[in-house]
């Protein structure tokens, strides 16, 4: 059965069994994806988090030469800001649904919004991103898509996200790569093979990409990048391609096993290249795909030599340090911070899955006391956990950075900044010695106090994480 | 979908005209037939199987979801007569929630649960509320899930206007690949007039009836015993009538897109039947017509 004849695809805690909540030792949270499905926890209290149109306007956003519909009131059209604020890309129109839309249908109001960004933009593809309204009131987007594709002889993508159905905000990314394969390339038509290898990019900053790039094509390899900056073209090229690489296992699994089982495209995954032993292992893993190991080794050795010397006597030893990052890369970070010397404090991620278990399981190996929290936003938690380890320092994607610099611990953000390759070995160390040295800025905040009642930071971290009892 | 997904049939009416007798009845003399039948209920009230499988009780797809957050396909469903699987969609606490919603969130679950790959039915019906063709009751035969939808009415004004009703969704979705009409099932005959008004309603949608379903005790007297007819009398007459009506389901592929009346035109349709019917009843003969 093709993967793509279904709306959208299953939900991430459907697929692959994604956990949302948790607090454990990463032994016992290896042992939730022992059996055949992990038990599922909810919060009594939440605090924001993100959901799967923020995801799938995010990935949408990055595709050249596209404009996306967000087919909702005004306000789920903020999420699209995101991308204005970092990178300054990405098109978008709000159709405004209001009182009336709600209750009549609004196709009429969504027709018009494709017409008039259509004739305004002339984009290469027109996407029609779905909000809470459209999947409550099953305003009937197919219809409008069916009618204007050919009025408008450009192709026009249904994205079916709601902001509820799925607990896990990533399945926003699934969702988007499964819309843009099925309206896009489509299933069954003959695909013209080609020399070029995909190399799948969703989630990182144009740096890290850039450095990706720069070690493949160094080896020779044609590259295909995509969905990140990639136009209609390299979605259609990526289904004939040679093979697939990924640069993070979690944000771009879906369009890897998509190209694979429907378009035969084999997908090689491997643990992100953060830190020069990472890196040489995702080299290696694609020179032996290719068949040019010797030229992939020569160039790992080559580039590490550099970055040792450029790294010096850089090390982190004696400091404790946690991390708060998407699950591939907070694993991956995980590796460098004990290749730099480090010791590791805890780790929170936003999600995690059976995609991890192979980290997960080295990681408890290593480590099977070590603290795992599971949580999208909660600052609250967070902040809770690092206080009472009190860690050396922090390295989180921005989101908390604020909050948790008045606990007075030295942070670095890895948001918007290199972190892949040789060129990101180097970079993340500059930025921790750099964070490690000037402490007076944190020191200052910590005078101000957490924003939270000692009553409350009293609390265990997972107070508020329940066994679901139904 | 599945590859072998079966027929999907959505059969649609207003409320209390008679759909989960009929479909339920279609449900047994298919099975019957030895075909491999679900019956899906997609009705708040939850009572579409109910004669399938004697009047026991069966936990809703929606109740189960509220109280539990996995869900397996035996806790939402039971075989029935001649071993047709009977599901119930359910709905939200009455007052409360999005019946709509309801049932898009049910057969997403069936989707999820794979209930049409794991059983491979030779046939799915789908017993929907008619009444309000709001986006969820439509899911039926939006996106592709059923490929004909057959529609039950009686000769009165609302069930003939809930049909109008079902007519216009068809036209909207049957062009983006939702389904189209099998026909009209008339229900509940017994007035002299009711065929032919049926009859000229399915004209000038440009729709066939497909059968002609008498009033009988046989079906209420089947009912109380919490059965279907053709459980209960095979042998009578209202049980061909219902295994004439299956027999066309199976045999026939044949469907269209209804023409609609508006709002103005079925008024008038309406009134031309009132004047008719009271001119039958108080004698008056024209043009040599007969009612």
């Amino acid at each position: 059965m093709s993967l793509l004849k279904s709306r959208t695809p299953r939900a991430r805690e459907k697929r692959i069994d994604t956990l949302n909540a948790w607090l454990g030792a990463a032994e016992s949270t290896l042992h939730q994806f022992s059996g055949k499905e992990p038990e599922q926890r909810i919060r009594a209290f939440s605090q924001s988090a993100q959901d799967d149109l923020i995801c799938a306007l995010r990935l949408l956003g990055g595709v050249r030469n596209s404009v996306t519909i967000v087919h909702a009131p005004r306000g789920c059209a903020a999420a699209s800001l995101w991308r204005h604020l970092q990178t300054g890309g990405g098109r978008w129109v709000v159709t405004n649904l209001d009182q009336r839309d709600t209750i009549m249908g609004a196709d009429r109001k969504l027709r018009q919004a494709v017409t008039s960004a259509y004739r305004r933009y002339r984009p290469e593809v027109l996407f029609i991103v779905a909000g809470p309204v459209a999947a409550i009131n099953n305003d009937d987007i197919q219809a409008v898509v069916d009618e204007l594709r050919d009025e408008l002889g450009v192709p026009i993508v249904p994205v079916f996200t709601s902001g509820f159905a799925s607990r896990s905000a990533v399945s926003g990314y699934d969702i988007a790569l499964h819309a843009i394969m099925k309206h896009l390339v489509g299933s069954g038509g003959e695909i013209a093979r080609n020399e070029a290898v995909n190399l799948l990019s969703g989630a990182e900053g144009v740096a890290d990409r850039l450095e990706a790039v720069r070690l493949l094509a160094s080896l020779g390899i044609e590259l295909n990048v995509l969905p990140d900056a990639a136009g209609v073209e390299n979605f259609r090229q990526a289904a004939g391609a040679r093979l697939s690489f990924s640069l993070d296992q979690d944000a771009d699994n879906y369009l890897g096993i998509v190209l694979e089982e429907e378009y035969d495209v084999t997908a090689i995954e491997q643990p992100r290249p953060v830190g020069l032993r990472a890196t040489g292992r995702w080299l290696l893993a694609a020179g032996e795909a290719l068949g040019i190991e010797s030229a992939a080794r020569a160039l790992h050795e080559r580039e590490s030599e550099r970055v040792r010397r450029e790294l010096g006597d850089f090390t982190l030893e004696g400091r404790r340090v946690y991390l708060a990052l998407s699950p591939s890369t907070a694993f991956a970070v995980a590796e460098l911070i004990e290749e730099l010397g480090g010791e590791l404090a805890g780790l929170s991620v936003s999600h995690l899955g059976r995609l991890q278990t192979a980290q997960l399981e080295s990681l408890s190996s290593r480590h099977p006391a070590l603290q795992i929290h599971v949580a999208d936003g909660q600052p609250f938690e967070e902040l809770n956990i690092v206080r009472r380890i009190a860690p050396d320092l922090y390295i989180g994607d921005g989101a908390h950075l604020g909050q948790l610099s008045r606990l007075g611990v030295p942070v670095v953000s890895l948001e918007n900044s290199s972190l892949l390759g040789y060129e990101g070995a180097l970079s993340v160390a500059r930025r921790i010695s750099a964070a490690l040295k000037n402490r007076a800025f944190t020191e200052a905040l910590a005078v101000a106090g957490t924003p939270y009642r000692e009553g409350w930071l009293k609390r265990s971290p997972n107070w508020h994480i329940k066994k679901e009892v139904k | 979908m599945s590859e072998k997904k079966g027929k999907h049939i959505a059969i649609y009416g207003k409320g209390g005209i008679g759909k989960s007798t009929t479909t339920s009845n279609i449900s047994a003399v298919l099975a019957e037939s030895g075909y491999r039948v679900i019956q899906v209920g997609c009705d708040p009230k939850s009572d579409s199987t109910t004669i399938l499988r004697g009047g026991n009780d069966l936990p809703t797809v929606l109740d189960t979801l509220r109280e539990q957050s996995k869900v397996k396909l035996e806790d939402i469903s039971a075989v029935g007569f001649g071993g047709v699987l009977c599901i119930e969609a359910g709905g939200p606490v009455p007052g409360v929630g999005c019946a709509g919603r309801g049932i898009n969130a049910a057969v997403e679950l069936l989707q999820d649960l794979k209930v049409f790959e794991e059983y491979k039915p030779d046939f799915v019906l789908y017993d929907v509320l008619g009444d309000v063709v709001c986006g969820g009751f439509a899911v039926p035969i939006r996106d592709g899930i059923a490929e004909r939808a057959f529609v039950v009415t009686s000769s009165d004004f609302m069930a003939v206007f809930a049909a109008n009703n079902l007519f216009k969704a068809i036209n909207k979705y049957a062009p983006s690949g939702g389904a189209r009409l099998g026909g009209v099932i008339a229900n509940s005959i017994q007035a002299p007039h009711s065929r032919p008004l049926i009859d000229d309603f399915a004209r000038q949608a440009g729709v066939p009836v497909i059968g002609y379903v008498p009033r009988s005790m046989t079906v209420a007297q089947s009912e109380l015993y919490g059965k279907t007819v053709i459980e209960a009398l095979p042998g009578s007459e209202q049980a061909d009538v219902y295994r004439n009506l299956a027999k066309y389901i199976d045999e026939s592929h044949d469907s269209v897109i209804p023409k609609a009346l508006n709002g103005p035109e079925l008024k008038k349709w309406a009134r031309s039947w009132g004047d008719r019917i009271f001119e039958a009843e108080t004698g008056v003969v024209q043009n040599m017509e007969s009612i």
